[in-house]
């Protein structure tokens, strides 16, 4: 089964080897900039940004386009709303629908918003290992400690989550197989139905993540794990001066690129 | 040497079940360092019950287990004990944390605090161990089930324990992954000085041990060196096991030809003694 979502690609690019804190700050920036772009210049800018860290990492461009590629429907879908039904000066008439100019531009600005939201997003896990992420997001959120947040343990439970989803999807996959070769139909009837029949999914698969979790919090005392313990890490984070070029090159940057642009006409 | 665990009179009762029904029944074992021994047993006689003793994830409800000499209820030395004896389990899938391999065989280390350097000389130790280093940035989940245990191994290396109790490591393997895991576990033993306990149902790894204990209902049923244990096929056979092939095979020829040797182990030994028998035969 192909499971994007959380794959890491090894690497030891610039991109790779930047602090996951610096990493997870300019990606939130990187986020809420593409949603306040409101010029072609800017969304240029950000796509060359992007493309030039696509480069350095030495990420794959087919494992870019799979993560599009399941977007594509809700993309064309999102787009034609918006192209038929922006009010504005008329594009063209089919059927009782109006294209509107105004439509057009909203629809490309759709598709550049979220395709670039999807190549940033995947960017990011690619060149991160995940404990690398989630031990870079409970740095961040260190803080709320002492607030009582239990930071640790929600880092550790994103770990083993991560860890977990190849293996619960291929299991899932497995049983699906084998109801199906029991005569089990997951294909026809209403929603209700359909719905229906994936309960002979879900309990044999809630039954063996249990078993599991039980299995895995056995093997995990055997390593001498303790929430309440301090741990020491494998990779530590320091922040190196490279990071700190990086992270205040693109702090000036990136809202440069929003001010600059955002005044143009295109 | 010294002894690595120790048990007196250990009695073991789940918790639920009466107690007139103990899972393990007085059983006094004592297990030496260096030593590689193998627990068999058919389902349902203790083993992994007896197994999980050895690093206090289960406790004795009556008598005493020393690892190391320290007594395992005392709760202060718990990280004591479970840094000593390391335990394998037996679906590599469910004892993997980390998604990439070199950070999962840290998993030890940082819960034990370790300065970093010292953590990532343990990983690169522990992953050369199990011939794994070349392996150190993949993906635990896209390995083979063989690598995948031999990741699980490496993990518990880490903590550089002085005992290690594998529990049916091979079960869930294919032969390739079953040779692989094997051959490590041998290698931790010759090489490394460590002792390994390891419980299976594969005659041809106990073989490979210098100690068979063989269980029953809660006791230990036999025990002595391989050659002793397996001689005695017949009683194996009672207690729902069987002698490795070549054993049970010349154990059977034995009937028509009782001057072959009673204590064959291995296949080149089966082999020596029937060209023996057949140059004799033929003569």
């Amino acid at each position: 089964m192909n499971v994007t979502l959380g794959q890491y690609f090894p690497g030891h690019s610039l991109t790779h080897r930047t602090d996951p804190r610096v990493k997870l700050v300019l990606e939130v920036l990187f986020i809420a900039e593409l949603f306040m772009v409101k010029r072609y210049a800017g969304f240029l800018l950000m796509g060359a940004l992007l493309a030039l860290v696509v480069h350095n990492s030495k990420i794959p461009l087919w494992a870019l386009w799979r993560g599009l590629r399941r977007l594509l429907l809700i993309l064309a879908f999102t787009s034609l709303l918006n192209l038929f039904y922006t009010d504005g000066r008329e594009l063209f008439t089919i059927w009782r629908l109006t294209a509107t100019w105004e439509g057009l531009h909203a629809a490309l600005f759709t598709i550049l918003r979220i395709s670039m939201l999807i190549v940033g997003t995947s960017l990011l896990t690619f060149t991160t290992s995940p404990i690398m992420l989630t031990d870079a997001l409970e740095r961040l959120l260190a803080p709320l400690k002492k607030l009582r947040v239990p930071v640790g343990e929600l880092a550790m439970m994103m770990t083993i989550a991560l860890r977990f989803i190849p293996v619960l999807s291929e299991e899932t996959a497995k049983i699906m197989s084998a109801q199906k070769a029991r005569g089990a139909d997951f294909e026809s009837g209403s929603v209700f139905q359909r719905a229906r029949a994936l309960i002979p999914i879900l309990v044999p698969l809630f039954v063996s993540a249990f078993r599991r979790a039980d299995e895995l919090a056995v093997a995990m005392e055997c390593r001498c794990y303790d929430s309440a313990m301090p741990r020491s890490r494998l990779k530590e984070m320091r922040m190196k001066r490279a990071d700190y070029l990086i992270l205040t090159g693109m702090l000036l940057l990136i809202p440069a690129i929003l001010m600059g642009t955002n005044r143009l006409w295109i | 040497m010294g002894e690595m665990i120790q048990t007196q009179r250990l009695t073991y009762t789940y918790p639920g079940s009466p107690a007139g029904d103990p899972v393990l029944n007085r059983i006094d074992l004592t297990v030496e360092k260096g030593s590689f021994v193998a627990i068999l047993g058919h389902n349902g006689s203790g083993k992994s019950t007896l197994a999980k003793q050895f690093n206090a994830v289960l406790l004795p409800t009556d008598g005493k287990v020393y690892v190391d000499r320290i007594d395992t209820v005392d709760e202060g030395r718990l990280f004591d004990i479970r840094q000593r004896v390391g335990m394998v389990f037996q679906n590599p899938d469910n004892q993997i944390v980390a998604t990439i391999v070199e950070e999962d065989v840290a998993f030890a280390p940082e819960n034990l605090n370790l300065p970093r350097e010292e953590t990532a000389a343990r990983v690169e130790y522990a992953l050369r161990t199990v011939d794994m280093w070349e392996y150190r940035e993949h993906q635990a989940h896209q390995l083979s089930g063989g690598q995948k245990q031999r990741v699980a191994i490496a993990g518990i290396i880490a903590m550089k324990p002085r005992c290690i109790v594998l529990d049916e490591p091979t079960a869930m393997l294919d032969p390739v992954g079953r040779r692989e895991t094997l051959a490590a576990v041998m290698r931790l033993n010759r090489e490394e000085g460590i002792t390994v306990i390891m419980i299976t149902h594969y005659m041809n790894e106990a073989v490979e041990a210098d100690r068979v204990i063989v269980m029953d209902r809660g006791r230990i049923a036999m025990d002595g060196p391989p050659r002793a244990v397996f001689a005695r096929a017949g009683e194996l056979e009672r207690l729902g096991l069987e002698a490795p092939q070549p054993a049970a095979l010349i154990h059977r020829l034995r009937r028509r030809f009782p001057q072959l040797p009673a204590d064959v182990l291995t296949e080149a030994e089966a082999v020596e003694a029937l060209s023996a028998l057949l140059a004799e035969v033929g003569r």
